[in-house]
């Protein structure tokens, strides 16, 4: 039982992660993008492919993987972004983001193959159980990663310009921020923290070319959950999901875990559509 | 509805073509995919009216695909009904889970629908999978086909020709007529569309429906073309494929989305070795359309129509008929 | 004489005591104002004044926080936009809300919509109504269009006019309506003196056929011109109404606008 409350915890901090990779975008776009998930999947899976197969030192592994996850938040901002922020039709990027994610998805998937492969191991660990790091590098790590979004949204100049551009980027703009290259930047922090989510958490769900639109799915849950804006959501709702997730698949099987999820997401946006920490405003997306 | 006028001629020209067809050719092949072309086509008209007229964006028909194919296989094979009451009884029953599903998610903004529509389709093919004692499992099932004269691979072709007729005739009518007109202002402006009393949640609800009930007809159709329905033919790429051929095709344009389902059905039969890089290629074509042609094709050919016509570009000068105004508002004066 | 007044004022559109707040701030504190059916009712007051958020109150854009919206002596303060529209009550916005991907008929058009009794299916399989009310409300839509000047570019795409016949435009969708009321948001913005004479002739047309018409302005002269009544608002509250020649010679106004 303690193994599920672990493991249900570790997808939470997971799906919280990429929660708060979406809220990052959402700050200087207002758009969710599909393509969210597949940060952490390309993250993935360059790390095992590095360190697997071409046996790179973890640590350079590392270092690639998030590079590779700016590099994809950087091109996943000019190519499916920018474009459709100027133009008139807003619901467009909600397109453009999706025909970018599906690439990307198959591109791996004809590149790496379809078969998900084991990630190796960060920390040197011979035992399994509840302490196993695959649970608890997710956990940590997307606690680390709340609060440290939060002190730089506090602390930063450039946080603090991401939170100017959420409440009204035409003010912003007005007033003199480079809008294009602060969201530019704000894809790039997306995508790094996307691949380190990835990189934490890929001992749990292995290196997957599927893993992208799965977690991009729970991760938007989470961020639904939770409420848009809202860092504590984010991990809050990551953590309710996750259990829900990791009990259903413990008492009804793995089978039933997208329904639960989809009937919880339903079930919420019914009856209080911002979220549990979000602002009401949040329904004009 | 302005946008491209067919003219009956037209319209006539290509009935008689898609007639004819099977006299045309004997090559069972192309007959088969002539079949899918129109049975892609009745899904792909209605949702059409619900993505393209009403932009509401489901990427997630295929689901209802797949439930209006299982229950046609079940009902029809399994239970020994008359295929058309199966068909029937899927539209139906594809209809219902529509209005279960849009009651909640039409409420919603345009990405949370998305989401939502999405993850349905990736519930239904999970459950296909999972519920082997209904679907089958990965094995899947054999699927009816239907009594004579449709029974042949020609025979069948008519039948889905008929259905995909009255199917795009119903949605013609609707584009054309008021409802169409509510439909768009929908989509482009649902401030004018309220300030009009278009009834908004009301008008997305009976799109969605309406289009699941078409779907699951397809759905049954789609089985007895393929005559054999596993659960791997509902991935959900498939709903995102539908969805790409509206937006190539065109928003609100009737022609548009049937040469996204022909480019649809056509190119993975044709393409054969290239088709495990068929949905790379439709992510990026759906990309450079969004990108590049936001209206799709339709609108493009709509637009090279209106060049062509060579409007006079004069500056209008607004010169009120008050006489005449003063009868059309007082006629209204009953 | 009375009985006639009366017989109108039932009729009228009617806000009374309204009060509107966002936040800390009063936008509309404690209005009352009325529109009867075959009068021109304008509402004039600087910036911040309140008048679009009054229009907004009116039309059910906004909800009121104290105070009540009277239709014909129904109570509609918790009626929707909609179901406001189908009452009658149609309106039009400081930037016109077209469908731009319409012509301009069908634009037209669309006003007709609240006469609509054909269902869905009905529609799919073009049966007589729908057609019947399609043609009608196209013969309609197209009589005023050519009604209010714009009868040669009825095939034109919407997004394609310029901004004076837009405005026209979205005056011929509420006129297509069979409205009772009509309620103006500044439409003399951007155009010229002749365009604003023609505006003027257009809804005096409105006020003869019986329609009342609610001009909320900036440009006073236009508005003392046209108007039978006016109210005049400043910082949301009424300084002055009555008819124009009255409104436009009260010291207050006066005051609000020189100062202004």
């Amino acid at each position: 039982m303690l193994l599920v409350i672990v493991s249900g915890l570790a997808l939470g901090g997971l799906y919280g992660m990429t929660a708060l990779v979406y809220n990052v975008m959402y700050s200087t776009s207002k758009v969710l993008s599909f393509g969210t998930g597949q940060f952490a999947m390309v993250g993935g899976i360059c790390t095992a492919w590095l360190v697997l197969d071409l046996h790179w030192p973890l640590w350079a592994g590392l270092i690639a993987c998030l590079v590779s996850g700016a590099a994809f938040g950087w091109l996943s901002e000019v190519i499916a972004v920018r474009r459709i922020v100027a133009a008139s039709d807003e619901h467009l990027w909600v397109l453009s983001t999706l025909a970018l994610s599906t690439m990307v998805q198959e591109a791996m998937s004809l590149v790496w193959g379809t078969d998900p492969t084991p990630f190796p191991r960060v920390l040197p660990q011979e035992f399994a159980g509840i302490f196993d790091q695959k649970f608890w590098l997710p956990m940590i790590l997307a606690v680390l990663m709340a609060v440290g979004l939060e002190q730089f949204y506090r602390r930063s100049m450039v946080g603090k310009l991401f939170i100017a551009m959420s409440e009204d980027s035409f003010a912003a703009r007005a007033r003199g921020v480079a809008t294009d290259r602060m969201r530019s930047l704000s894809y790039v922090l997306a995508g790094v923290l996307g691949a380190l989510s990835g990189f934490a958490g890929g001992q749990l769900t292995f290196a997957d070319f599927a893993l992208g639109t799965a977690l991009g799915l729970s991760g938007f849950i989470a961020l639904a959950v939770g409420g848009i804006g809202s860092s504590v959501g984010a991990l809050v709702g990551g953590a309710i999901l996750g259990m829900l997730t990791s009990l259903t698949a413990h008492y009804f099987g793995a089978e039933y875990q997208k329904t639960i999820a989809i009937g919880l997401l339903i079930l919420l946006l019914v009856v209080r559509p911002q979220g549990l920490f979000g602002t009401t405003q949040v329904r004009q997306v | 509805m302005t946008h491209t006028r067919i003219k009956p001629v037209v319209v006539g020209l290509f009935a008689l073509l898609a007639v004819a067809l099977p006299w045309m050719t004997g090559n069972v092949y192309y007959l088969h995919v002539a079949t899918l072309i129109g049975v892609y086509w009745v899904l792909i008209a209605t949702l059409n009216l619900l993505v393209g007229f009403t932009g509401q964006l489901s990427v997630g028909h295929v689901g209802l695909l797949a439930i209006g194919a299982y229950a046609f296989c079940l009902l029809a094979g399994g239970q020994g009904w008359n295929p058309f009451l199966a068909l029937l009884a899927g539209g139906a029953i594809c209809a219902v889970i529509g209005l279960l599903l849009g009651l909640p998610s039409l409420r919603l903004p345009g990405f949370y629908f998305a989401m939502a529509t999405l993850a349905f389709g990736l519930i239904v093919s999970e459950l296909a999978l999972a519920e082997q004692w209904l679907t089958n499992g990965s094995v899947g099932m054999p699927a009816p086909s239907f009594p004579a004269p449709f029974d042949t691979p020609g025979g069948f072709y008519w039948l889905v020709l008929g259905i995909a007729g009255l199917v795009t005739w119903m949605t013609a009518n609707l584009a054309r007529l008021m409802w169409g007109r509510a439909m768009v202002a929908l989509r482009d402006s649902t401030v004018a569309a309220s300030s009009v009393a278009v009834p908004i949640y009301r008008t997305k609800l009976i799109v969605f429906v309406f289009s699941g009930f078409t779907a699951g007809i397809a759905g049954g159709l789609y089985a007895t073309s393929q005559t054999y329905i596993t659960p791997d033919a509902f991935i959900v790429n498939l709903g995102i494929y539908f969805f790409v051929a509206i937006i190539i095709g065109g928003r609100g344009v009737i022609i548009g989305p049937f040469i996204g389902a022909a480019v649809l059905a056509a190119i993975p039969e044709l393409v054969g070795p290239l088709a495990k890089y068929g949905t790379f290629f439709y992510g990026l074509i759906l990309l450079i359309v969004v990108l590049v042609l936001p209206g799709g094709f339709g609108e493009l050919i709509a637009t090279l129509a209106a060049k062509l016509r060579r409007e006079p570009q004069s500056a209008t000068s607004i010169e009120p008929d008050l006489p005449s105004l003063r009868n059309a508002v007082r006629g209204q004066k009953a | 004489m009375t009985g006639a007044l009366e017989a109108r004022t039932s009729d009228a559109l009617q806000a009374r005591s309204v009060i509107r707040r966002f936040g800390g701030l009063l936008a509309v504190d404690g209005v009352s104002l009325e529109v009867r059916p075959g009068e021109i009712h304008g509402l004039i007051g600087p910036n911040g004044s309140g008048k679009t958020t009054l229009l907004n109150l009116i039309s059910g854009y906004y909800t009121v926080d104290e105070g009540s919206i009277v239709l014909a002596g129904q109570d509609v303060t918790g009626h929707s936009v909609r179901e406001r529209a189908l009452s009658g009550v149609a309106r039009t916005f400081q930037t016109p809300k077209l469908v731009l991907s319409l012509p301009v008929l069908d634009n037209a058009m669309l006003g007709g919509w609240r006469t609509v009794r054909s269902g869905f299916l009905e529609t799919a399989i073009a049966a007589p109504r729908p057609r019947r009310e399609e043609a009608e409300i196209r013969a309609r839509a197209a009589d005023i269009l050519r009604g209010v000047g714009l009868g040669q570019v009825m095939d034109k795409r919407a997004d394609l006019l310029e901004h004076t016949a837009q405005r026209f435009l979205e005056i011929a969708r509420a006129l297509t309506s069979r409205p009772t009321f009509v309620l103006l948001d500044e439409p003399a913005g951007g155009l010229t003196g002749s365009e604003i004479q023609h505006l003027g002739d257009i809804i005096g047309v409105m006020r003869d056929s019986g329609i009342g018409v609610l001009l909320v302005e900036h440009h006073t002269d236009f508005v003392f011109r046209v108007c039978d009544r006016v109210t005049a608002l400043n910082l949301g509250r009424v300084i002055a109404h009555g008819s124009a020649t009255v409104v436009r010679n009260d010291p207050e106004v006066i005051r609000v606008y020189l100062g202004a």
